[in-house]
């Protein structure tokens, strides 16, 4: 087999993945097991709290892995990171999730805890770079759109994140959107 | 079975392309600091060398700056921040220099910029003319001034020609008028005022006699509008108040002159608008305030004062005239008052995080 051969098999294979119905949408009484979701992740920060003037627009990217149990209930394991030129910041976070779907669509709603990493890039004698780790909480939802069986859009995602960094609390928002990838299958098809 | 191992690899071609765009840092949209943010003030840590950060929102509350405390030279003591906002001198009692620091207006950070400006010996007090050109350094123990240039862009100093000026020995405080014409210098031993001329270029010239004031006189302040100059006059526990000839630097004493003032007058400061005037009484633990004629200079008491505080040593005015702000003599705060414009009753406010050790100076921003 050639190199190109290879490829083509590749690509093809991989537009059956996407194209091909792997398994019924909501409607049906079924839900993907997984969802995986990245995407693009925008990130007030109440950098306010670090001595900044003013709170910091950060961007940068947002990920989660959804395990869902039943239909309607998930487990969330969240991270996220956002940058800016003085301050970065990562989240890891995991949590219950309710879902509500209906046809190609899903809205939901959770509530995330796990740890803040916040770092301000400054240099001050001889140590550039302070960084501060704290607990973080969050609670938020979205909403999904199903494109294809193994590909939802999520239209959007708004989270308040709770941080405690640097000794102090630190009230943030994030906005997030990008697209879920659906493996493997719950629920029962009715019967015909 | 296909789709379970190619469902993994279109996740990781998802993946890294999401690294690959929007993983790195990004380009920051971070504001820059306007004058509705609060404003930033340092105090000066001689016992660990170090200087220690805070922002001050409008409400009065004290943030920690991340990164503080910073390093700073040796002994470091008086401190002035320049009116852009972007400099902080610190003077360095022990090692006789003056360090300059970049202020970081968003974080609030501090960047020493080297080398430090030599100054005579013992730098205990400093002052810089309203538009940030020249910046005035009293050297206590050599009996000197030092006049610096101050460069706007880089906030670097050099110091003029004929600089350090000789002026009393043993001075302990000077004050420049807002115009920046005429510098008075406060001397405890001789228990006087001595007043200088400044030109342009900050070359300082004796102008009159000496001024008697009170004995232990320690504290001088100029009213913002150049009406008046207040003295305090630690042993004697008064208030000395002169009239100020803007023109020619002459000071007259106003009738009734000295007045009355609380045990142990130590520092001076006057309310943005010059109305008011508080004096730090470090052994009766208060400030008192004065109402001020702004045509006789005559002191009233404000009622409800003195206000209560422990050990007084340091009064500093907020810059945008809405508090006043204290140092004591063994606390690790910054004592917050909230300053009524219209009554000139202060009330305690927030305190800020503690600074860990005594801190001797403040320097508040605009």
């Amino acid at each position: 087999m050639t190199i190109e051969s290879a490829v083509i098999r590749k690509t093809f294979l991989l537009l059956i993945i996407i194209l091909a119905p792997g398994f019924a949408v909501a409607q049906n009484g079924v839900a993907p097991r997984w969802e995986v979701f990245g995407g693009y992740s925008y990130l007030r920060l109440d950098s306010k709290s670090f001595g900044f003037a003013n709170e910091a627009n950060l961007n940068g990217w947002n990920a989660a892995a959804t395990f869902n149990l039943k239909l309607k209930w998930s487990v969330t394991l969240d991270l996220s990171g956002q940058y800016g030129s003085q301050v970065r910041t990562l989240n890891y976070m995991i949590g219950p999730q309710y879902n509500w779907r209906r046809d190609k669509s899903k809205f939901f709603v959770h509530g995330l805890i796990g740890k803040a990493q916040d770092r301000v890039d400054i240099t001050v004698g001889t140590t550039t770079g302070f960084q501060g780790v704290g607990r973080a909480f969050a609670g938020g939802g979205g909403y999904d759109w199903y494109w294809r069986p193994r590909i939802t859009f999520r239209v959007v995602q708004a989270d308040y994140i709770n941080g405690n960094s640097f000794g102090k609390t630190q009230n943030n928002i994030r906005i997030s959107t990008g697209v879920v990838f659906n493996f493997g299958e719950i629920g029962h098809h009715p019967k015909l | 079975m296909i789709s379970r191992r190619v469902a993994p690899l279109c996740l990781l071609v998802w993946l890294a392309g999401l690294a690959g765009c929007g993983g790195g840092p990004s380009t920051s949209t971070t504001p820059p600091p306007s004058s509705g943010t609060g404003h930033l003030a340092y105090v000066s840590i001689p016992s660990g060398n170090f200087i220690t950060g805070f922002r001050i929102d409008g409400g009065g509350n004290f943030t920690s700056i991340v990164g503080s405390p910073f390093p700073a030279g040796d002994s470091p003591g008086a401190m002035l921040i320049h009116p852009s906002g972007q400099f902080l001198y610190v003077a360095n009692r022990i090692e006789d220099t003056v360090s300059l620091f970049k202020i970081d207006t968003n974080v609030g950070s501090l960047t020493e910029v080297l080398p430090r400006a030599p100054t005579g010996v013992t730098p205990n007090a400093m002052t810089m003319s309203s538009g940030g050109n020249l910046l005035f350094v009293l050297n206590q123990l050599s009996g000197s001034i030092s006049v610096y240039s101050v460069n706007s862009g880089s906030g670097a100093l050099t110091e003029v020609t004929g600089s350090p000026f000789a002026t009393a020995p043993e001075a302990v405080g000077f004050a420049l008028t807002p115009l920046g014409d005429f510098l008075y210098v406060v001397d405890s031993n001789l228990a006087s005022v001595f007043a200088y001329s400044v030109s342009s270029t900050g070359v300082l010239q004796a102008a009159g006699v000496p001024i008697p004031v009170g004995l232990g006189a320690f504290a001088i302040a100029v009213d913002p509008a150049e009406r008046f100059v207040y003295v305090a006059n630690t042993a004697a526990d008064t208030l000395s108040i002169f009239s100020l000839d803007s023109t020619s630097g002459a000071l007259t004493e106003v009738t009734g002159s000295p007045f009355a003032t609380g045990d142990g007058p130590i520092s001076i400061a006057v309310s943005t608008a010059g109305q008011y005037v508080y004096i730090a009484d470090q052994g009766t633990n208060d400030i008192t305030g004065y109402s001020i004629d702004p045509t006789t200079g005559f002191p009233t008491v404000i009622t409800g004062s003195p206000f209560s505080l422990n050990s007084p040593v340091v009064l500093v005015t907020d810059p945008n005239g809405n508090f006043i702000y204290a140092l004591t003599q063994r606390s690790v705060f910054v004592n917050e008052f909230s300053l009524d414009s219209s009554t000139g009753v202060l009330t305690v406010g927030p305190e800020s995080p503690s600074v860990i050790t005594v801190p001797v100076a403040l320097a508040v921003g605009k």
